[in-house]
């Protein structure tokens, strides 16, 4: 049961195709900063493919003006404030960061 | 599960070498964690060039730190894995390494997660 954190684009950086080369459906992946720009890359398809539940940070989601675009992929996707965060660290056995 | 009493950390190094000062910072880290209690090291991807033979920073003038990996046995770090494929797809064998390490299937891998209480990504 891991907590995978991604916070880098996946535009510039191979962050999220790591994590999605080792995520299992008993994890589940946080997008945090800059890693919020993956809701519509394939990568982000891919982890979700997997049965890895995906989360994201809604106020980094608001501050680059996604909200809707993860609107429409709201049945996929969960926002989540800091203190649901918090909440999944705890939930989740390790964590592992990809930057 | 039952957790064992001493802690077990993995530390993950998926960052090439000389860019940038991370390399350098993770064995710091695997070092002075090796002093307290069990750590694994596991190189991924781009992290496999932090223990390629041959190299030579006479001309960069910073320290060649790649031969302290060579010492992470005698701290006791005995468990240094990457994965398999990801020495493919650089063309390298395990043999054009500096030091031992274990090659690993991806679902290996994975297992080397769940079996460590703290990961540590550099």
């Amino acid at each position: 049961m891991l907590l995978h954190t991604v916070n880098k684009s996946p535009y510039q950086h191979q962050a999220l195709n790591s994590c999605a080369e080792f995520c299992t459906a008993d994890d589940a992946l946080i997008l945090i900063e800059d890693g919020v720009y993956a809701i519509n890359h394939p990568d982000l398809a891919l982890v979700h493919s997997l049965g890895t539940q995906v989360f994201a940070i809604e106020a980094d989601v608001k501050a680059r003006g996604l909200t809707t675009l993860f609107t429409r992929a709201s049945d996929q996707y969960e926002l989540v404030d800091y203190d649901r965060f918090v909440a999944l660290c705890v939930e989740y056995s390790q964590q592992k960061s990809w930057s | 599960m039952k957790k064992p009493a001493m802690k077990k950390f993995l530390f993950v190094l998926d960052k090439p070498p000389h860019g940038s000062v991370t390399g350098q910072e993770a064995l710091d880290a695997i070092l002075m964690g090796s002093a307290f209690t069990q750590c694994s090291v596991l190189f991924l991807r781009d992290g496999l060039y932090q223990v390629l033979g041959g190299q030579d920073t006479t001309q960069l003038a910073t320290k060649d730190y790649s031969v302290t990996y060579k010492a992470l046995a005698d701290y006791g770090v005995t468990g240094v894995y990457c994965r398999q494929s990801h020495l493919g797809e650089r063309k390298l064998d395990t043999s054009d390494l500096a030091i031992a390490v274990q090659a690993l299937s991806e679902a290996e891998v994975k297992q080397m997660f769940v079996d460590h209480d703290v990961i540590l990504s550099f």
